[in-house]
């Protein structure tokens, strides 16, 4: 991603509801290693043109990867008790 | 006449209402990552087995043991307050009445399940708990209940909110947590992650994995995880709310309440609330039970209960959630809350059942009844809890046009003390309303239009 498009918005601020306080958009469009949060065009649609951005800074394989919602959280805390235990077996 | 009513500590509830015996219609099975319904033992690595049964049972009533009724006597019962101010700002015939949970020491709802589960892992003969948090609501909830069990207590905290937002990190400590910005070189998780990204500044999804980690891997086996929302027994320990409400409301002699209200993100504050009176409609009881959500990301408001991915690649099982489908990508709209089901599965099922009437409010809105309540009820409530002001002020509003005397309750959550920044947002004129077309929501569930139908397991009575 080109830095000059990437960095044009990160000063915005906005409230981020997974965390539960306010954040600057910088965060939103690289927390997820380097990719955006899947809810980054639910947060930021208001105050400018997300989607557009999105669209000029990833691929389309790297959207749709980002935007995929969590699992149920059962779903998830079982994935995790399982990567723990294969983590711990490597060891 | 009275503002707030009372309850004696020896009149505090002594049994949790299980909703889970009482639903007309079973609940779907909780599914792991093959699509396979989980067993008890698949959670053992990260709950203690007495919390596990908690979250299997079928029986409606659950004895509080006593050790834990010691500790929430440090401020419960909670009082019930009459909103005496806020009715004659409004002018409504209504009587509203709300449990003031703001009051814990953590200044939410969330120590009453803090507390059990802190308790029931003591009891098990767990020595540490391990969880992650964002601004730190839970995380200081878990360190408080910690501190009173002599627990130690390991918090995982997204490290851009660890920078960012110092006072509940000093809660935290102050109560003996030891809160850890997340990623962290701590576990094999954070570390992988530090390696690739060394100025990370972290995600609540890391912060899970690293506390998942840390209770799994502990050879010692003295350490387990605790998540404050979602789960059936989390909901469980919440319903203490709503079942001193209900002597507390007996004691004045309020013998019919017509409108239930709660704010409804993962479910357990409504739950806390609501869950007893859901009991007293299924047995017949005329009872309007409202979940308030927001309107920028509804899950039970406006998307179908359906069988859907839960991803866009179609890579996990058939789920049954709230879904707007899986090629859902919002043109400048809302994408994972509408279609991620997030919400508690016995919430679910209960709107499922139409036992619930789920509402979406917009942001301004509830500012807005957050400042009235505030000016004259004069607490300054957190944000989530003004979606459920902004209900009560609608339902008042039309027991007056209606001229009905009605009786309304809802639950205050939490105070918005370490919140303001979205009151100095409001203030500023920074914040606006945003609404789903239909056209949109429409076009959406063309995705799911083939997929099969989501067992409803409705009875169709209510």
């Amino acid at each position: 991603m080109a830095k000059s498009q990437c960095d044009a918005f990160d000063d915005l601020e906005g409230y981020c509801r997974i965390l539960g306080h306010h954040l600057r958009f910088s965060y939103c469009r690289s927390c997820q290693e380097g990719f955006p949060c899947f809810k980054i065009l639910d947060c930021w649609f208001e105050k400018f043109d997300v989607r557009k951005f999105v669209e000029e800074n990833f691929t389309a394989a790297e959207i749709e990867q980002f935007l995929r919602p969590p699992k149920p959280k059962m779903q998830t805390l079982m994935t995790l008790i399982q990567q723990a235990q294969k983590r711990m077996k490597d060891r | 006449m009275s503002i707030k009513v009372f309850l004696n500590e020896d009149e505090i509830p002594r049994q949790w209402y299980n909703l889970a015996a009482d639903l007309p219609s079973p609940m779907l099975p909780p599914l792991g990552p093959d699509g396979n319904p989980v067993s008890p033992d698949m959670l053992a690595p990260v709950f203690p087995m007495n919390l596990i049964e908690q979250e299997v049972s079928q029986e409606r009533w659950i004895d509080i043991p006593a050790g834990i009724l010691e500790i929430l006597y440090r401020w419960r019962p909670a009082p019930l307050h009459r909103a005496r101010f806020l009715e004659e700002a409004l002018g409504t015939p209504a009587k509203i009445y709300y449990k003031n949970e703001s009051l814990s020491p953590a200044g939410s709802h969330k120590p009453n399940t803090a507390v059990a589960q802190a308790w029931y892992n003591k009891q098990f003969g767990i020595e540490k708990i391990t969880t992650e948090t964002g601004a730190g609501q839970w995380g200081s909830a878990l360190s408080f209940a910690c501190a009173l069990l002599g627990m130690e207590c390991k918090v995982f905290m997204v490290r851009i909110s660890f920078d960012q937002k110092p006072f509940r990190k000093l809660m935290m400590q102050t109560w003996g947590g030891r809160c850890i910005a997340s990623p962290s070189s701590e576990t094999q998780a954070g570390r992988d992650i530090l390696a690739k990204m060394p100025d990370t500044p972290g995600s609540l999804g890391i912060a899970i994995s690293e506390a998942v980690e840390a209770a799994v891997t502990d050879q010692s086996g003295k350490t387990r995880y605790a998540l404050g929302s979602v789960l059936n027994h989390v909901l469980l320990h919440q319903t203490i709310i709503g079942l001193e409400a209900k002597k507390q409301l007996e004691k004045i002699g309020e013998k019919k309440v017509d409108v239930v209200i709660g704010c409804c993100g993962g479910g357990s504050n409504f739950a806390g609330l609501a869950f007893p009176f859901i009991a007293d409609k299924i047995n017949g009881a005329e009872i309007d039970i409202i979940p308030v959500e927001p309107v920028s990301c509804p899950t039970l408001t406006r998307a179908p209960f359906a069988y859907d991915h839960g991803d866009t690649a179609k890579m996990t099982p058939l789920l049954p959630m709230y879904s707007l489908g899986h090629n859902f990508i919002p043109p400048p709209i809302h994408a994972g809350g509408l279609r991620y089901h997030g919400m508690a599965p016995l919430v679910s099922q209960a709107a499922v059942e139409g036992l619930i009437r789920p509402i979406a409010l917009p942001q301004l809105e509830c500012y807005e009844a957050a400042v009235m309540f505030a000016r004259t009820e004069g607490i300054i409530i957190a944000p989530e809890t003004s979606h459920a002001v902004a209900c009560v002020i609608q339902e008042a509003k039309k027991a007056k046009e209606e001229a009905k005397e009605k009786t309304i309750l809802f639950n205050l959550s939490g105070h918005g003390l370490l919140d303001l920044n979205g009151y100095e947002k409001f203030f500023e004129g920074a914040l606006t309303n945003y609404d789903l077309p239909d056209e949109e929501l429409k076009k959406s569930l063309e995705s799911i239009r083939d997929y099969p139908e989501a067992p409803q397991n409705r009875t169709g009575k209510w």
